[in-house]
């Protein structure tokens, strides 16, 4: 199964299903409709025993968010700025996308595991910085204390050469 | 300044030549790709500019092979072999550039250096001397006392840049003030150190208003700091000088790289030329986020081919870089942790 995002194509092949989440086309079955209200990621796939959200975002300037690599205090503050704003916008969009989801299941749907995949055209040096603090900030796993149940699984962020290298079942191209 | 490099069947290059940045040169590479090997060829060629010694005697001095045997420098392919070295740098002859080239030449049964063949221009290469320095990877600044004299009493078995890079600390200081160049670059080291260096009795200090710390008690990355801050005062790097530093990174904290990487990257605007090897991801990204479009800076990435010869490539722009061992190696980290959290998924 195929999907296109941010001029990415993603292929699922086994996938029960993959669509384009945010979906503006009021003719489409999968027409979002709250846009007005929720944040969307671009994608959602339904596999037969997992789900996987999936945020597409190619930056131009990929230091903007190297905090840690800053020359001075102050560009280290502006760039913390933007990594704290990403994160946020990450956040926002999976939340959102995870209660619609939970709304639109019919009643006594068995749960499945929901996995975060952002796909950030950030170098490799960058990617363990930017999912630690998306992991902490979903919360990703069994974050809280009285949680019985995980929000998301897991949250991982891959360029577009990691994701062709680590999932070499699901090949990734630019279109 | 270093123009270029040729080398055939030499330590662990079969056929190799390399053009330098006249500013910053950045190598990297996977460990037994030469990089320090090219650093100390370099530096051997431009220090007998100064030391008036042999090309040959030189280079076993700094590579030390095994019973200082020459020929133990030749590529080792288990037939007979001939090594040629040929570096090739610029001097200014009546304010027009002058191409030097000088060439070395020895077999695997070539015993002594004194048996090598020097050739090229050998005798203007010398009469043009070229100031430079070799930071090696180990500090040897906590250790100078008494280093030097034992050094020269006594044949001790420690390549000859750990005696070099202290007598370059211990040169006496330049005459007249301090430029207004060299002492923005003072002040920038004298902020991360916080305090200078001073010398007594073979031994260096760290000044600081709490007091005189000797340096076998401060952290190694503050007595690399030290060591740049002694040879920025003292004037051995200056205009028209060769700074070579290999693994900058080794014990130094990564908040200090901004330091290191801004110094080096304001001495090559000042005209001195730098060789710097790294494994560090931290330093090469300090270098791309502080260079700016007038600096005249190459990453030459050092690599095996399909015959495991050793080739390079040279880039002007860090995100060109390719082959990129430190950005492959942490690829392949952020894959291992995908795979564990996908749980096999996409397999």
């Amino acid at each position: 199964m195929k999907v296109r995002a941010d001029g990415f194509e993603f292929e699922f092949p086994g996938a029960l299903d993959a669509f384009v989440f945010d979906e503006k086309d009021k003719s489409q079955p999968s027409f979002h409709g709250l846009s007005h209200a929720m944040r969307a990621v671009d994608l959602v796939v339904e596999l037969p025993n997992d789900t996987l959200f999936i945020e597409v975002k190619d930056f131009h300037a990929p230091d903007d968010y190297n905090f840690k690599a800053a020359a001075n205090d102050d560009e280290q503050g502006q760039r913390r700025e933007r990594m704290n704003h990403l994160r946020d916008v990450l956040v926002h969009k999976f939340r959102d996308t995870w209660l619609y989801r939970w709304s639109e299941r019919a009643a006594g749907t068995p749960d499945k595991p929901v996995r975060y995949l952002c796909v950030l055209s950030l170098d490799n040096g960058l990617l363990g910085t930017v999912r630690k603090e998306l992991h902490q900030a979903l919360p990703a796993g069994s974050a809280g204390p009285r949680w019985q149940r995980e929000l998301a699984t897991a949250c991982v962020v891959l360029n577009p050469q990691r994701w062709n290298s680590a999932f070499p079942a699901w090949p990734l191209n630019r279109y | 300044m270093l123009d270029h490099i040729k080398l055939e069947q030499f330590t662990a290059f079969e056929q190799f030549s390399l053009k330098f940045s006249p500013g910053l040169n950045v190598f990297i590479g996977e460990n037994s790709c030469g990089k320090t090997h090219l650093l100390k060829l370099v530096y051997a060629a431009c220090d007998i500019s100064t030391s008036q010694k042999s090309f040959a005697e030189k280079l076993n001095r700094v590579f030390l092979p095994s019973g200082e045997q020459i020929g133990r420098l030749v590529k080792r392919r288990g037939v007979s072999s001939k090594c040629n070295v040929e570096v090739t740098r610029i001097v200014q002859v009546d304010d027009q550039p002058k191409r030097l080239t000088l060439r070395l030449t020895f077999s695997n049964h070539t015993k002594e250096a004194a048996k090598a063949t020097e050739s090229g221009a050998r005798k203007s290469w010398r009469e043009h001397p070229l100031t430079s320095v070799y930071i090696p990877v180990k500090d040897m600044m906590a250790n100078a006392p008494g280093f030097r004299s034992l050094y020269s009493l006594r044949h001790i078995h420690f390549e000859e840049v750990y005696a070099d890079i202290i007598d370059r600390a211990f040169l006496g200081t330049l005459k007249g003030p301090t430029d207004k160049d060299r002492k923005r670059l003072l002040e920038i080291l004298q902020q991360s150190m916080e305090g200078k260096v001073i010398t007594r009795n073979e031994e260096f200090f760290l000044k600081s208003p709490q007091g005189e710390l000797e340096f076998t008690l401060l952290a190694e990355g503050i007595r690399k700091l030290g060591l740049l801050w002694v040879l920025i005062q003292n004037g051995t790097l200056l205009d028209g000088s060769v700074l070579l530093w290999d693994e900058p990174e080794a014990n130094l904290n990564p908040k200090l790289m901004r330091t290191v990487v801004q110094i080096l990257v304001e001495l090559q605007r000042l005209g001195v030329q730098v060789f710097v090897t790294t494994h560090n991801y931290n330093l090469l990204k300090e270098f791309d986020l502080q260079l700016e479009a007038k600096d005249q800076a190459l990453f030459h990435s050092l690599y095996r081919d399909e015959q495991r010869n050793v080739q390079v490539a040279s880039f002007t722009r860090y995100e060109e870089l390719q082959p990129n061992a430190i950005d492959d190696t942490l690829g392949q980290l952020a894959d291992r942790e995908i795979r564990q959290q996908m749980g096999g998924l996409g397999q």
